[in-house]
């Protein structure tokens, strides 16, 4: 378990990894290493160059902004649970990082990390398209803009090209307020079976104005149907819509058998998670409006 | 001050090997780094069966750094059978077959592990791929045979009949029938293998640290595998970072370090990673068993007829142990008056197996409580009360199960059942389950009694030896692994030598320092090198109170030890401590040294009954632990926080093989759970908080009471857990016969009760 051999880049500001990126064929950007690293050490992964941007302090930021929040690539698991604005503006990333791994790899694996790394049963990737996250990607030559759900491709792949790396965020912060996510690991830390996050947004009347429902764990990208999510507009929220809600996805997915769960076993698991993350959106939506009621 | 209250013996004393290791101060194998040396990486195979075609090592040869690159091809010398396994044992590189994924086929030596991993990738191996054999009850059909030589895969049988054996079924008013099945697990200790050799080709001599928990055996096979004396090889086990069974037997590896450190005179250095434990250190508990219980309409049990079969991967390993010992352990603390078992270890192609904790004891319970729970479903009968009116009361004690050489010799198991009931509130947690029930939330209980059975053979040394400063250095061969043998020894020692604790240095695992020994493993140590210190320490004041009558001008008859000190009898007022007797004896020049051996071919039998309650989410298949109770007797408690560490281990590391861990293989015989990723462990969080409650029976059969504790808490495990799980779906009929009961497991055999309601 030791890594092959490859050359080593240590740049001191984003232009020069850039610049980096564009002249070696086969480099892989360093981050957190979370997922990189071990690859490396399991020979799955045999990058000629790495080059390690920790030290780009220009990616650590967390700006507010007109429409919510831009985050620097380089912002670690840990601070999106910490940060205050992280907290106020969009809290529900701050409550999925409880479900990301433990201390220690929060500590060190960044968000830019986890959205390029692709996996389709990690949380931020998931949050990422239930949000419309914008992801920020950068060359030596331009810098342009790639909306989540045009970013991931299948499993850990994506549309970044070789010479492009991830360098911001920008979420916007509406439809956080009436929002939940849960999961279900075999054990604490465990990369999820199944991952479902939801929203919703009320109508004066109470009335679905919005929702959004997205699933991890269940395809080779994370899950969303927004045609479907149209169709619950006007609908009255209740426990029986969200069993229906429930009962479509598990039949609109397509998981695949694996060693830890049959494709039968994560759409109960889908279905389940599913109708907890409705409920719950729902609980805090009309916490939000009550809320907003009262100021 | 009664004698009793100033003992060491009994007193919750806080490991003295901690202050160490908790600073990361220990020193383990991949922390020993010779000058000049050589580290070894290995070619595995990716094949679980295949001919070896041709092997071009010409690129890895030319590699810089890399200083050889060693095929048993052109070493043949390295096609020999590795010692200590029979009947078969694999050579230390495969040269024309390989038998399972992770065989190693070829060895790089260079400067560094980086560099080796680079040229193993460079070796380009040419395998023919053969069919495969990944079931056992297959292979022991024999349509194709792994090893010719031995004419047939099942590598050993064990068969035991007592009363009227099979016939007995007949007299029965029910014949419960099931097929269960254990999964295969890896025993992963924190830290993987890892060996280093350094020779001295001036006096020939070899010394070789060791991640082992027997210096003395390993001594033995490296010695017998170079053809060099004993004397000319010295092993030590630095500290060792866990073993649980698997650091005790033959390894290609340890003939391979060893080798070429003596070939090329080159100290020589492997330390296995993890991913090398999942593919080459030997795995445990896979097996499959048809049982029939025979049973009486008023529960009694009549006969219990079980036809098993181990995978037992491509060679024997130690395997023939589990197998066996899962036969010893079919009865359990049950009454069966007639038994007819038929176990075969059969030969497969995945890594072989080798004892892990536990090794047959849970296998054999896992299957009689399951049987138990099955049978009381047939007759209509409360779990418990099956269990109330077959266990083994202390009025038949002692109690001969049937087995040969198997007697129960103390204590009360209906009592310990009882007890536990008690602390369980078994009517409360009736209510409350039915009520949790009526709310959509499953409850279940789980119960089950065990016996375990430990050391029974063989023998163990301690060696004491007074220092100049009045200290005693207390040296064992058996070799721990992190089981606190230096705080437990040594309170032993201190209440024999009537000396402070402090006073007494425990080193354990080197040949150069006993000689002779066995080991750690099967929950030996206190039991046989506990009696051990106690015995050498009779003898090592014997020959000091020789030397007290030579200081203090007396006859040695005259000679009294009380209260640490030697005197003159009717002499009180002048007297020797050890100090004062060690300043006595240095101007000799020769030192006061006593070394002495317990044997005993009688096992103990601790025993005791555990309880856990669990909450299962039906629709996620979730399994929670709410509650988990222990009973517990391990005879004479030298150190109750010791002993609770082996029980609280051993209970978790259950709680693995019971809900989370397998390594799953391929029908091709390729594992799929190579990292802690696969393969999950039970961290923090999945551990409950276990009560325990000691009953501390002195074990008859030797002079200090002690029995083992070591694999108490793993016996009842898979056991439990599934039956809880069952009693939490009892109106549903679930019917659980395969250990783990993973999520993914549950979620299946719901789906056949109908799925989720």
């Amino acid at each position: 378990m030791k890594p092959p051999a490859f050359q080593y880049y240590q740049p001191h500001t984003l232009d020069e990894a850039l610049q980096l990126l564009s002249e070696h064929g086969d480099a892989k950007i360093l981050a957190g290493g979370q997922s990189l690293i071990p690859m490396m050490n399991m020979r799955l992964a045999h990058p000629d160059v790495l080059i390690d941007i920790n030290g780009l302090t220009e990616l650590t930021h967390i700006k507010e902004t007109d429409q919510g929040l831009a985050i620097g690539a380089l912002v670690r698991h840990y601070q999106l649970e910490q940060h205050p604005l992280i907290q106020r503006k969009v809290p529900l990333v701050a409550e999925a990082e409880h479900l990301i791994g433990h201390p220690a790899i929060r500590s060190r694996g960044t968000i830019g990390g986890s959205l390029s790394h692709a996996d389709p049963a990690a949380e931020l990737p998931v949050l990422a398209t239930l949000f419309d996250w914008e992801l920020v990607v950068s060359s030596a030559a331009a810098e342009r803009t790639i909306p989540a759900r045009e970013f991931f491709l299948s499993y850990f792949i994506t549309a970044l090209a070789p010479d492009e790396m991830v360098t911001g965020v920008r979420t916007p912060s509406h439809a956080h307020a009436g929002a939940h996510i849960t999961e279900y690991a075999v054990r604490a830390g465990d990369f999820a079976l199944a991952i479902a996050a939801a929203s919703i947004v009320l109508n004066a009347s109470d009335t679905i104005q919005s929702a959004r429902i997205a699933l991890g764990g269940v395809a080779d990208i994370p899950w969303r149907d927004p045609d479907f999510e149209a169709s619950l507009q006007g609908q009255s929220p209740s426990p029986s819509l969200w069993r229906e809600v429930g009962q479509h996805i598990k039949e609109a997915i397509d998981p695949t058998d694996d060693l830890h769960a049959s494709a039968d076993y994560r759409r109960q698991l889908a279905q389940t998670l599913v109708e907890k993350a409705l409920a719950g959106a729902l609980e805090r939506a009309k916490l939000a409006e009550m809320k907003g009621r009262q100021a | 001050m009664a004698i009793q209250e100033r003992s060491w013996i009994g007193r919750p004393v806080p490991r003295t090997e901690d202050r160490a290791l908790v600073q990361g101060l220990g020193q383990y194998v991949s922390d020993i780094n010779f000058e000049g040396q050589w580290v070894m990486a290995l070619v595995r195979s990716p094949h679980a069966h295949a001919r070896i075609a041709r092997i071009n090592t010409e690129a890895a040869k030319k590699l810089p750094g890399v200083h050889a690159v060693i095929t048993s091809q052109e070493w043949e010398n390295l096609r020999r059978p590795l010692p200590g396994m029979a009947p078969i044992a694999p050579p230390a590189l495969a040269h024309d077959r390989v038998y399972y994924v992770g065989e190693p086929v070829a060895a790089i030596l260079a400067d560094n592990r980086y560099v080796a991993e680079d040229a193993a990738e460079l070796v380009e191996v040419h395998y023919e791929p053969l069919p495969a054999l990944s079931n056992a009850e297959e292979a022991a059909q024999d349509q194709e045979i792994l090893h010719p030589s031995l004419g047939t895969n099942v590598v050993d049988r064990v068969q035991y009949e007592s009363g009227a054996g099979r016939g007995a079924l007949a007299a029965a008013d029910h014949v419960v029938t099931a097929t269960l099945r254990l999964g295969r697990v890896s025993a992963q200790p924190m830290e993987p293998r890892g060996i280093a050799a350094h020779y001295d080709p001036q006096n020939q001599t070899l010394l070789v640290y060791h991640a082992t928990q027997s210096v003395h055996r390993a001594q033995e096979r490296i010695a017998e595998y170079l053809g060099m004396e004993k004397s000319q090889v010295r092993v030590i086990a630095p500290e060792v970072g866990g073993g649980f069974g698997v650091k005790n037997g033959t390894y290609p590896e340890e003939a391979l370090v060893t080798y070429c450190a003596v070939h090329f005179q080159r100290p020589i250095k492997w330390a296995g990673d993890r991913f090398e434990e999942f593919l080459s250190t030997y795995q445990e508990r896979e097996q499959i068993h048809h049982v029939e219980l025979g049973i009486n309409r008023d529960g009694t049990l009549v006969a219990l007829v079980d036809t098993y079969y181990q995978d037992n991967g491509a060679y024997p390993g130690g395997g023939m142990i589990v197998s066996r010992t899962t036969a010893r352990n079919l009865p359990g603390p049950y009454r069966i008056p007639h038994l007819a078992i038929n176990g075969a270890a059969v030969l497969t192609n995945k890594v072989p197996q080798a004892p892990y904790r536990g090794a047959g004891r849970p296998q054999g319970h896992y299957i009689i409580e399951r049987m138990l729970d099955r049978a009381a479903e047939e007759l209509g009968m409360d779990r418990i009360e099956i269990r109330r009116k077959n266990l083994v009361r202390p009025d038949e004690l002692p109690y001969r199960t049937g087995i040969p050489d198997a007697m129960y010799d103390s204590g009360d198991f209906p009592q310990a059942f009882q007890d536990l009931l008690e602390a369980i509130d078994l009517s409360a947690f009736r209510k409350r389950q039915a009520a949790a029930r009526q709310d959509g939330i499953r409850l279940g209980l789980g119960v089950a009694n065990y016996v375990e059975v430990s050391a029974g053979f063989g023998f163990e040394g301690v060696r004491l030896r007074l220092l100049e400063d009045g200290q005693v250095l207390l040296s064992t061969g058996a070799t721990g692994q992190g089981q606190g043998h230096r705080t437990a020894l040594a309170q032993i020692a201190a209440d024999t030598l009537q000396l402070p604790l402090d006073r007494i240095t425990v080193v354990e695992g080197d040949t150069d320092q006993i000689q002779k020994g066995i080991g750690t493993f099967g929950s030996r140590t206190m039991i046989m090198a506990g009696n051990a210190a106690r015995v050498a320490g009779e003898g090592f004041i014997a020959k000091a109170k020789d030397w007290a009558a030579r200081a203090l001008e007396a006859h040695v008859d005259d000679i009294i030890f009380q209260d640490g000190r030697f005197s003159v009898q009717g002499v009180p007022s002048v007297s020797l401590d050890w100090a004062e007797l060690a300043r006595k004896i240095a101007p000799s020049g020769e030192m006061l040294i006593h070394e002495d051996y317990f044997g005993s071919g009688t096992p103990t039998y601790g025993f005791g009954s555990h309880g856990m309650i669990v909450r299962v989410d039906e629709r996620t298949a979730d399994i929670r632990i709410e509650r988990y109770v222990i009973v517990h007797d391990g005879g004479t408690i030298v150190n109750p926080l010791l002993a609770n560490g082996q029980v609280i281990g051993g209970t978790v590391q259950g709680l693995g093989s019971a809900l989370y861990e397998e390594m799953i293989y391929s029908e091709d015989g390729q594992p799929l759970t190579t990292s802690f990723l696969d393969y999950r462990l039970p961290g923090a969080v999945e551990s409950p908080d276990i009560e325990i409650h000691h009953r501390d029976y002195p074990a008859p059969s030797n002079p200090a009471g002690y029995k083992g504790v070591g694999e108490a808490g793993i016996i009842p495990s898979q056991a439990i857990v599934l039956s809880a799980v069952e009693d939490a779906f009892q109106d549903r009929g679930l019917k659980l016969d395969f250990a783990p009961v993973t999520p993914g497991r549950l979620f299946q055999a719901l789906e056949e009760k109908g799925g989720f309601q």
